[in-house]
């Protein structure tokens, strides 16, 4: 039965380097921003070093190739501090992905080592001091009584970032913000279930599927993500405005309407051709920007419609077009005069309300797009709105 | 905390990590990653997944006895197992088949001659039950060996055979996969402890996924072409050749009075002609063995090598596309023509971004639009 523990485990931890490593060889830079794609390469990589200390403990600890036992005891104490830095590499991508206080300040990231710090020296001590574990005589490995003070030190890397996920959730205003942090929230549940069977049931290969499993479901988020977001301004996409008009459709009622506002660029094509593509797509990421910041007040979705076109999905009636107008008109003029721009530019917003299910979003945007139109032509011949 | 204790409890732990794995999977599966049948075909079997890795937990839990049961019960749990992992490796092929030929895959025949073999490993599983021994469960590895090798074999013929690079790729792929899964069989009738084939079937079905949910983040939704999000990744790597001699020409092409069609007779004609559009650019792409893609809007990209005929006369492409689309036009029954007008540029190595080639692009495109339909041309930027 021994040789077959060994076995499954040594399967197992192989299975999930293959896991991890197939993941990290599909990142490519799409994958988020900048900073994400390091933290996320950076925790696949961590992982995969535990990965081959917990492979080489084994070997080495249950005489699968016979080593001297200062070996032994080294191996050890690796495999056992490897699992510090996998958890403090993934509270910091949680911590990342949840845009906090602690991802942008210097001192709070620093402070945040100290755990992996502390546990460091306990586990290099052990070798003298039998502080965290030791090996007995019979060649059995134990637990020193420092031991739980190096759980804490890994774990609690863990309990932090899944409480602090949670908290956001909580305290999110917006459904689609506390959506995404639960979001998150899901892809840490093989860490949190591992770490919770470490602490009752011991080391074992249930840790290496644990962070495979958030691995792998963070991963899938954030190709979602790519899938559903426009390359040039962030902004959700065509794709996902289809889906989340679909699905807020069934509730469509005349007491719960859902209002869908069409906002193009005045004159984009003039703009595109007097000072060229590249400034006409900073003057769309502008717009998307300023949307963006709108956003957190809105029950709904803002999405990127097309060439200059977006879309604002909202429920109910609260949010008029006019007053989107001009808030957005506001925003763009105090970015472009703030990234000194060579012009100013506006733009036009007309909406529509949804009252029946029986509408479809290409309905929804014909209409608002008429109304639109309607409203420039109104607004260069000087006449009042229609 | 015996051996047996931990064997059993890493072999649960590591059923309930497939299994929620291949949930996600399932859960996470849309409409828009392929055709009606092949998203039923991936459903299907990723439930039948879970179904095995439970049954498989059962038979290693009673053969290490971890869990009393009677032999009679253990051969029945192994032809249970031997058995899903039979239909597993059916339903694979039976996809692999669906990727790699439409036509030979929608063909009844085809499908029930595939299930030949899962037919003879069921009365073979049957006379195991019944004779209530192990007799014959040697079928098992045969059987599952036999699908993949026939989805490896016509995989590697699609590869040679293929014109474009998304289908090399896509073959290599099935390739790849194939010979993980005939690994893992062979390593799981060696020493039958080990989760070989769960984890193995499991990192297969991840990798057909990834890919999936990738070629949904590089294609464009409507027409299915690259997007632009791709056309960039591809048009900067042509650059990147191009300083190492490879000469490539960017078509840069545009529907002659989108707009108008689209007023006149609506939104969901307007999208057929960029269906048909889009056909024709594969034609094209296929014949030029080029790249192909949607700009954005009514707008879309070729790329091709330049070959000396193209030098000559790079108009030939632009002639090649408008012919193609005359006739798909007339098969799909448009009510209107569709023509596109197109400016080229040859990717330089003095180009720092797909930009570069794209504006010289556009400069003879605009120049040409003006000489076809005079100065007020509706454009979209």
């Amino acid at each position: 039965m021994v040789s077959r523990y060994i076995c499954i485990y040594l399967f197992v931890d192989l299975a999930c380097a293959i896991f991890a490593g197939s993941l990290l060889l599909q990142v490519g830079e799409d994958f988020g921003t900048k900073d994400e794609v390091d933290s996320f390469r950076r925790l696949s990589i961590v992982f995969l070093i535990y990965l081959v200390t917990d492979v080489a403990w084994m070997v080495s600890g249950y005489d699968i190739v016979s080593l001297p036992r200062a070996c032994d005891y080294v191996l050890c104490g690796l495999s056992l501090f490897a699992l510090s830095p996998v958890y403090y590499c993934w509270a910091a991508y949680v911590e990342l992905r949840l845009d906090s206080r602690i991802s942008h300040s210097r001192a709070a990231r620093v402070l945040s080592r100290v755990p992996m710090a502390v546990m460091l020296v306990i586990v290099v001590s052990s070798l003298f001091t039998n502080a965290a574990f030791f090996i007995d005589d019979q060649g059995l490995y134990q637990h020193g009584p420092l031991y739980w003070v190096t759980l804490v030190c890994s774990v609690g890397y863990v309990a932090f970032a899944t409480a602090h996920t949670l908290r956001n959730a909580l305290a999110a205003r917006s459904r689609t913000k506390r959506d995404r942090y639960l979001d998150l929230a899901v892809c840490g549940i093989g860490p949190v279930i591992a770490s919770a069977l470490l602490l009752v049931v011991g080391s074992s290969v249930i840790t290496s599927l644990g962070m495979t499993s958030a691995i792998f479901l963070v991963f899938c988020a954030c190709q979602k993500d790519s899938i559903y977001s426009d390359a040039l301004t962030g902004l959700n996409n065509r794709r996902r405005a289809d889906e989340f008009f679909e699905s807020r459709l069934s509730l469509v009622s005349n007491e719960r309407p859902l209002s869908v506002m069409m906002c193009d660029v005045d004159k984009f094509k003039s703009i595109n051709d007097t000072y060229g593509h590249d400034v006409g797509d900073k003057a769309l990421m502008l717009v998307g920007a300023s949307l963006k910041d709108m956003g957190d007040d809105i029950d709904g979705l803002i999405a990127r419609w097309g060439g200059d076109e977006f879309l604002v999905i909202s429920q109910g009636e609260g949010l008029s077009a006019e007053g989107v107008e001009s808030r957005l008109n506001a925003s763009i003029e105090r970015a472009c005069e703030r990234d000194g721009l060579p012009f100013s530019f506006r733009v036009s917003v007309g909406g529509t309300v949804c009252r029946e299910p029986s509408m479809s979003l290409d309905d929804a945007t014909l209409a608002a797009d008429r109304v639109l139109y309607q409203h420039k032509h109104a607004r260069t011949r000087g006449g009042a709105t229609a | 905390m015996s051996f047996s204790f931990l064997y059993s409890y890493t072999y649960l732990g590591t059923g309930a990590f497939c299994a929620a794995v291949a949930f996600v999977l399932a859960y996470g599966l849309s409409p828009d990653m392929g055709t009606r049948r092949e998203i039923i075909c991936m459903k299907s079997l990723l439930y039948l997944y879970v179904v095995f890795v439970g049954l498989d937990l059962l038979c290693r839990l009673g053969e290490s006895g971890v869990v009393a049961m009677p032999e009679s019960r253990e051969i029945a749990l192994s032809c249970a197992d031997s058995l899903a992992a039979g239909i597993i490796a059916y339903l694979w092929t039976l996809y692999a088949e669906m990727r790699l030929s439409a036509r030979l895959s929608g063909a009844t025949w085809f499908r029930v001659a595939l299930a030949a073999p899962l037919v003879v490993l069921a009365v073979a599983l049957v006379a195991s039950f019944t004779s209530r021994s192990y007799d014959y469960l040697v079928e098992r590895p045969l059987a599952i060996a036999l699908y993949i090798v026939l989805a490896v074999v016509h995989a590697l013929v699609v590869i040679v055979r293929a014109k474009t690079s998304s289908r090399r790729s896509e073959g290599a792929l099935i390739v790849g996969l194939g010979i993980v899964l005939l690994l893992v069989a062979v390593l799981n009738s060696l020493a039958t402890y080990v989760p070989f084939m769960v984890l193995g079937m499991l990192w297969s079905l991840v990798m057909v996924y990834v890919r999936l949910q990738r070629a949904r983040i590089f294609n464009d939704a409507l027409t299915g072409l690259n997007n632009r999000r791709r056309a960039d990744d591809y048009v900067s790597q042509q650059i990147a050749r191009s300083r190492r001699q490879e000469k490539t020409l960017m078509y840069l092409m545009d529907i002659d009075g989108f707009k108008r069609i689209n007023d006149t007779y609506g939104h969901l004609e307007g999208d057929r002609a960029l269906k048909v559009v889009a056909g024709a650019l594969r034609r094209a792409a296929g014949n030029y063995d080029g790249f192909a893609a949607r700009w954005g809007g009514d707008e879309f990209v070729l790329v091709v090598p330049e070959s000396p005929a193209l030098a000559e006369n790079p108009d030939e492409v632009t002639a090649f596309v408008n012919s193609a689309l005359a006739l798909l036009a007339r098969d799909e029954r448009l009510p209107f023509e569709v023509s596109l007008t197109a400016g080229y540029a040859a990717i330089e190595p003095s180009d720092r971004r797909p930009r570069d080639p794209l504006r010289r692009a556009d400069a003879m495109l605009y120049r040409r639009k003006r000489e076809l339909h005079g100065p007020a041309t509706p454009r979209l930027g």
